[in-house]
C-alpha cells in the first residue's frame, strides 16, 4: 500500500484534509452578541412607546436603518465584504435612536448614526477595530452641533402620544439632570425613577427596564459586570461624597444614578467589547476611571449646556482603553510569577 | 448557553458508547512500523535485514544512558526501514516489521517489589521502554527528573477530560489495582509522600473504582478543560484548611495510568511497554471502542478493525481540543497517542472574522495569556513586542480558539508567537507550486 496523501476505505481510496486543533468550537458567534443587544434594546422601545407613542420607535428604527445603509454604503466604497452581518452597525444605530429625545427631528439620529458608521467606526477599519465607541462619539457630535434638538425632552405626566410629524406643540419638561445642574432641590419617589415616568431621552429613563436588560446581558456574557459594577459603584461614591442636592445621602446617589445616561451608558456604552479593555482588571480599572471622569463632569463641566456628560467620558476611557488593558495585565503577571517564585523557594526549603 | 468560566472551559462529554464497551483486541495485524529513535540523530538497527525478532527484544542500542533502547512490539520479521513524518513527532527513522505473532499476556508469578529501590525502578522503567502516553516523555527521564528536583505527590492521570477519549477509564475499570501498585512504585522512586490516582468519572462509575481503590486514593477533578487541579489544596489565609489537602506550595507532578500499569508489569513480570489501549471513536466510526494494540500499528488497522459507517474527512490522531490532523491512515500508533478519531464533518465550523474584543480568549486561558493581544501584535508584525506577552506560558489547550465567537485560530496563532521567539519570521505557504 503506498505511503502518501491518501488511505482506503473498502478498497477505495479516501481523501483526508488538514485541520487545527482545536477541532470542536462553541456555537456563539459574534452577531449573537449583537442579536443580544438588540434584544436588550426592545423592552426600552416598548416602555417609551407607552408614555410618548410610537414615536419613539420611529426614531430608534431610523437609527437603525441608517447606520445599516450607511455600513452597506461605506463598504461598497472601500470595497470590502459586506459586515453588516455581524449585526454591529444595527446595534450602533439602535443605541443613537435610544438615546435621541423622543421630540427630536428624524433626521437627527438618521445624521447621527451615518456620522457613527461613515467617520468614526468605517475609516479605522470597520468592526473590531474602532478606536471610539461610535454610538457615543455621534451623540457628542449632536450635542456639540444640536443641543436644543436633543436635549429638549417632553413631560411623560401628559400622557398623550406625541404626533408623529411636527413637534412644535409638544409641552416639554426638565429633566432630572438638568434640575441637578441647575442647583434645584429635587427629589422623585423611587417607584416614579423606576418606572421611567419623567423627563428623559428615549432609552435612559426607565431604570427598573435597563437594570433588567443589564442583568439579561450579564447572564449572556455580552457584557461584563466587571466594567459596570465598579463604573457604578464608583458614581454612586461620587454622589454619597460629594451631593448636589439635598435629602441626604441616599437621595443624592439615587438622584445621580437615575439622571441623565449615567446608567444608559453604563450598560449599552462602556460594555462595548471593541473599545473595552480585555482583562478582567483592566475592565474594572476602566469602569472607576469612566466613574470618577463622569461625576468629575459632574460637578465642574459646562453643565448649562450639556445636561448629560456620560458619552464624552466613554470616549475619553475609550482612548485609555489599551494602555490600561496592558499595564492591569502586565501588574497581575509579574505578581503572580513573584508568588509562584517564592512557592519554589519554599517548597526547595 | 455560555460555556466559558473563569480559567476554562465545560466540554460536552461524547465519551458514550465507547467508554461502556470491553477492551477489544485487534484481530490482524500484518506490519508494524517502529520508530528507531524519536530524536534527530541517526541510528542503525541492531538486527539484520529478514531477521527474527522476538516482542520486546531491543531494535537499537543507545549508545548513552539517558535514552530509551526502544523495543519491537510484536515477533515478526525485521523488513527494512524507512521514514515516515508523523504529525505528532515528526520525521521519525522506522523499522518495518512483518508479524508473526502478537502474543496474549500469559503472565507467571509476579516478583517482590518491597525490595525495589529507586534506581533499579529508574533501569527496570528505562528497560522496559516505557513512554509516558500523556506528553510522550521517557518514564525514566521523568522520574529522575523529578527524584532530583524534588516531588511532594504524585498523581497517576486518568482523567482524559476531552470529548471522546476513554482509554484511560478502559484501563482502570480493568485494573485499577496495579495501577496503583505501579503508581506507588513511582511514588517510592521520586521519593512522594502521597500518591493517588485523578479522574473525571460519573458518580456511578467513580464509586466501585473508589471502593477498589480506597476512597482517598481517588480524586474527581473539576469539570473544567483544561484540568489544572489534580490535588485538593487549601488556600490559605481564606479558604478551610482540610486534613487531606496540600500546601499552596507542594509539587505535584503526574504521570499517565497506562504508564503506570506499565511500570507495574515491568517490575512484577519483567514485561516490556509494548502497547497501548487507544480508543477510537468519532461520527464515521461504525462501533467506537476501545483497542488494545501493539505500538507500530498502522491506524488503517484500527479502523478497519472498528468498520467506517462512513468516509471520514479528517483523521485526527488525539482528541478534539488537542489532536493533529492527519493526512494518511498508515500512520503508527505511537507511545502518546490514546485517541483517534474519524470525523465526517467537525462540528461546528465558523468563518473567521475580524477579533471584536470580547475578552473570552483571555478569561478562559489558564496560564493567565492575552491570547487576543499576542494575535493582533503578530499579525500587525510586531515581533519585536511579542515577548513581553510571553506566549511560551500557552500549553496549546486550545480553549481560547474554541471560545472565539469570531472562529479565530487563536490557539495556533500564540503557538506561532511562542515559536517566534522575537525574531521576525515569513511564511512562504506550504509547498512549492512549480
Amino acid at each position: 500500500m503506498p505511503m502518501g496523501q491518501y488511505s482506503w476505505i473498502g478498497g477505495k481510496r479516501m481523501k483526508l484534509k488538514k485541520a487545527e486543533a482545536p477541532h470542536l468550537r462553541q456555537t456563539e458567534r459574534v452577531a449573537y452578541m449583537s442579536l443580544d443587544l438588540l434584544i436588550a434594546l426592545v423592552p426600552l422601545c416598548i416602555f417609551s412607546s407607552i408614555y410618548y407613542g410610537l414615536r419613539p420607535v420611529l426614531l430608534v428604527l431610523t437609527g437603525l436603518v441608517t447606520a445599516v445603509v450607511c455600513e452597506l454604503l461605506g463598504s461598497l466604497v472601500m470595497r470590502r465584504r459586506p459586515t453588516v452581518a455581524d449585526g454591529n452597525a444595527a446595534v450602533i444605530g439602535g443605541l443613537v435612536g435610544a438615546m435621541m429625545s423622543p421630540i427630536t427631528p428624524y433626521w437627527v439620529p438618521a445624521v447621527a448614526a451615518a456620522f457613527a458608521i461613515l467617520v468614526v467606526k468605517m475609516p479605522f477599519g470597520g468592526t473590531g477595530r474602532h478606536v471610539f465607541h461610535p454610538a457615543a462619539a455621534a451623540l457628542a457630535l449632536c450635542a456639540v452641533c444640536f443641543p436644543t434638538r436633543v436635549f429638549t425632552y417632553p413631560d411623560p405626566g401628559l400622557n398623550v402620544p406625541i404626533p408623529l410629524g411636527d413637534t412644535a406643540g409638544v409641552i416639554t419638561a426638565l429633566s432630572p439632570a438638568e434640575q441637578l445642574n441647575s442647583g434645584a432641590q429635587i427629589s422623585y419617589h423611587w417607584i416614579t425613577l423606576l418606572q421611567g415616568n419623567f423627563a428623559g431621552p428615549i432609552g435612559a429613563t426607565a431604570i427598573a427596564v435597563q437594570l433588567a436588560c443589564m442583568l439579561y446581558l450579564f447572564a449572556r456574557h455580552t457584557a461584563s459586570p466587571l466594567i459596570v459594577l465598579p463604573y457604578l459603584l464608583t458614581c454612586a461614591a461620587g454622589a454619597a461624597l460629594f451631593p448636589r442636592t439635598s435629602g441626604g445621602v441616599g437621595n443624592s446617589v439615587l438622584m445621580e444614578l437615575c439622571s441623565g445616561m449615567l446608567l444608559f451608558s453604563g450598560i449599552y456604552l462602556l460594555t462595548d467589547t471593541v473599545t473595552a479593555p480585555r482583562y478582567w482588571l483592566g475592565r474594572v480599572v476602566y469602569g472607576i476611571l469612566a466613574g470618577v471622569l463622569v461625576m468629575t463632569m459632574r460637578h465642574f463641566g459646562r453643565s448649562d449646556q450639556f445636561p448629560c456628560t456620560a458619552f464624552f467620558a466613554v470616549l475619553l476611557v475609550n482612548a485609555l482603553a489599551p494602555v490600561i488593558d496592558r499595564w492591569c495585565w502586565r501588574l497581575v503577571y509579574t505578581l503572580r510569577r513573584r508568588l509562584q517564585e517564592r512557592m519554589e523557594r519554599r517548597a526547595v526549603q | 448557553m455560555p460555556v466559558h468560566t473563569n480559567r476554562g472551559i465545560r466540554l460536552p462529554q461524547n465519551k458514550e458508547p465507547a467508554a461502556s464497551r470491553d477492551v477489544a483486541r485487534l484481530s490482524r495485524v500484518e506490519r508494524v512500523t517502529l520508530p528507531l529513535s524519536y530524536g534527530t540523530e541517526e541510528i542503525r538497527p541492531v538486527c539484520g535485514l529478514y531477521e527474527t525478532v522476538m516482542r520486546g527484544s531491543p531494535l537499537t542500542k543507545p549508545e548513552s544512558q539517558d535514552e530509551l533502547p526502544l523495543a519491537s512490539s510484536v515477533t515478526g520479521v525485521f523488513s527494512g526501514t524507512r521514514v515516515i513524518s508523523h504529525p505528532l513527532y515528526g520525521e521519525l527513522d522506522c523499522a518495518v516489521i512483518d508479524v508473526l505473532a502478537v502474543e496474549g499476556d500469559e503472565e507467571g508469578k509476579p516478583a517482590n517489589l518491597d525490595k525495589l529501590g529507586p534506581d533499579k525502578l529508574l533501569k527496570i522503567a528505562r528497560d522496559a521502554g516505557i513512554i509516558d502516553e500523556l506528553d510522550g516523555i521517557p518514564l525514566h527521564t521523568k522520574l529522575s527528573q523529578w527524584r532530583e528536583e524534588g516531588c511532594d505527590f504524585l498523581v497517576a492521570d486518568g482523567t482524559q477530560p476531552e470529548p471522546y477519549a476513554s482509554s484511560a477509564w478502559a484501563v482502570l475499570n480493568l485494573s485499577a489495582e496495579r495501577v496503583q501498585d505501579g503508581l506507588k512504585l513511582a511514588a517510592s522512586c521520586v521519593g512522594a509522600s502521597g500518591y493517588h490516582t485523578a479522574v473525571f468519572l460519573s458518580p456511578e462509575r467513580r464509586r466501585p473504582l473508589a471502593q477498589r481503590l480506597g476512597e482517598h486514593r481517588l480524586f474527581q477533578v473539576p469539570n473544567r478543560y483544561p484540568v489544572t487541579q489534580y490535588a485538593r489544596r487549601y488556600r490559605t489565609p481564606l479558604g478551610k484548611k482540610r486534613a487531606d489537602a496540600l500546601p499552596m506550595s507542594a509539587r505535584v507532578c503526574r504521570i499517565g495510568v497506562q504508564a503506570c500499569l506499565a511500570l507495574y508489569r515491568a517490575a512484577a513480570y519483567g514485561k516490556p511497554h509494548c502497547g497501548a489501549v487507544v480508543t477510537v471513536a468519532g461520527d464515521a466510526v461504525a462501533t467506537p471502542q476501545n483497542l488494545y494494540v501493539p505500538f507500530g500499528t498502522p491506524v488503517q488497522n484500527l479502523l478497519d478493525h472498528c468498520g467506517l459507517s462512513q468516509e471520514p474527512a479528517y483523521l485526527i490522531l488525539g482528541d478534539m481540543m488537542t489532536g493533529r490532523a492527519a493526512e494518511s491512515a498508515e500512520l503508527p500508533v505511537l507511545p502518546g497517542m490514546t485517541c483517534i478519531l474519524a470525523l465526517k464533518v467537525r462540528p461546528v465550523t465558523l468563518t473567521p472574522t475580524v477579533c471584536i474584543g470580547c475578552g473570552r480568549c483571555a478569561k478562559v486561558c489558564h496560564a493567565g495569556l492575552l491570547p487576543s493581544e499576542i494575535v493582533r501584535r503578530l499579525e500587525n508584525m510586531h515581533y519585536e513586542r511579542l515577548a513581553g506577552l510571553h506566549p511560551e506560558d500557552c500549553d496549546g489547550c486550545g480553549a481560547c480558539s474554541y471560545v472565539c465567537p469570531s472562529g479565530r485560530e487563536v490557539a495556533l496563532r500564540v503557538t506561532e508567537a511562542a515559536h517566534a521567539h522575537g525574531t521576525i519570521f515569513l511564511d512562504w505557504g506550504e509547498e512549492d507550486e512549480t
